[in-house]
């Protein structure tokens, strides 16, 4: 079987897909390019080695001597007692994922021990009106959480199934179909 | 409410690293990236109100490449500055694929120390858009907004920078 002889487009392809820089398409497109040029596999494992030991150096870190001396020119503390307040800050701001799982959770947690402790809510302090009030207000509460959680699942199957994955799904199989008709005509 | 030494702490916290990372990069030298850091970290400070704290990635970095670029075409004026790999990049050798052999450590870290010289051997813009994406971990939009340049431009010399750098690594293993 003739060996394909590789385009600079096919390398470049290659490389960014050692550097996980690609599509699912490409990666499909690539995939049929190992089967049809031996060599490309040889290529592709150089650069993802390189690819590899770049993602593992480490940072570099600044010294506490250089950051103590920014901070005492512009008059901070070195060591501030409300690096409480600033993970908690950090963590919220520069993570909103990470927080959001959090309310999440929280959320989860408040809901469960209300449905357990259902029971030994005592009604007895309050009044008939007051009680008509909050079951409706609960009510609300609940249906705005329902149009939240329906309008996401929308969300999920309209725009992110349809126009993200099966854009990708179809780019893909769209070049094998390509490659096979490339093929036949050879 | 946020204070602003929270905020500044927020980021000084978040971007010390990165500036400085990136710095020793571009300069290649110590002492520079430290003044180079120093000098990004206070600007942060005296700028802290025309910023929020979800877009300031963009400026810092930007800021910080700005700051590098003033030092190194000072650096040219003053002299022909030829400095040798910085004693402090050993440091920050990272070997946590090396479950511990010796010989996998002793190789990991002569592959390392080797890569780390050809990127900073890169031309200055290929270098750029390599460190910022592949070690500070921006998108290519953001890449785009720090060093003022197209979009197709950061891939374009995105991919070059990582074919220069194979190059140059494949030379030094057939030396």
């Amino acid at each position: 079987m003739k060996q394909h002889n590789l385009t600079d487009k096919e390398i470049d392809l290659i490389v960014n897909a050692a550097y996980k820089d690609v599509s699912i398409s490409e990666r499909i497109k690539l995939r049929i390019l190992f089967l049809r040029n031996s060599g490309s596999k040889r290529i592709f494992d150089e650069y993802r080695k390189t690819a590899s030991s770049v993602k593992n150096i480490k940072s570099i870190e600044l010294s506490e001597e250089v950051s103590n001396r920014v901070k005492a020119r512009i008059g901070l503390h070195a060591n501030d007692k409300r690096s409480f307040i600033v993970d908690l800050y950090s963590l919220i701001v520069m993570k909103p994922v990470m927080s959001g799982l959090m309310a999440v959770l929280l959320i989860a947690t408040v809901a469960t021990s209300l449905i357990l402790n259902n029971n030994k809510i005592s009604y007895n302090s309050y009044s008939e009106q007051e009680v008509r009030q909050a079951e409706i207000q609960t009510r609300q509460a609940l249906d705005l959480v329902s149009s939240v959680l329906s309008k996401t699942s929308k969300k999920v199957k309209q725009d992110i199934l349809t126009n993200t994955v099966s854009t990708e799904i179809n780019k893909g199989i769209n070049v094998v179909n390509q490659l096979f008709i490339e093929g036949e005509k050879k | 409410m946020i204070t602003k030494d929270v905020k500044y702490n927020i980021l000084f916290k978040q971007y010390k690293n990165r500036i400085y990372g990136y710095s020793i990069y571009m300069l290649k030298d110590r002492d520079d990236a430290e003044d180079a850091a120093q000098e990004a970290l206070i600007r942060i400070w005296e700028n802290l109100e025309k910023f929020n704290l979800l877009a300031a990635k963009t400026w810092i970095m930007r800021t910080t490449h700005n700051i590098c670029i003033d030092i190194l075409r000072r650096r040219k004026r003053e002299f022909n500055f030829n400095v040798s790999i910085n004693e402090n990049i050993e440091e920050s050798l990272g070997d946590n694929s090396s479950n511990g052999n010796p010989f996998t450590i002793t190789h990991l870290r002569m592959m390392n120390t080797k890569i780390k010289e050809h990127i900073e051997e890169l031309p200055e813009q290929l270098k750029s858009v390599f460190v910022l994406y592949e070690m500070q971990g921006l998108k290519y939009k953001e890449i785009s907004n720090v060093l003022d340049i197209p979009i197709n431009s950061v891939k374009v010399y995105l991919l070059r920078a990582r074919k220069k750098l194979q190059e140059g690594l494949k030379k030094y293993e057939a030396a």
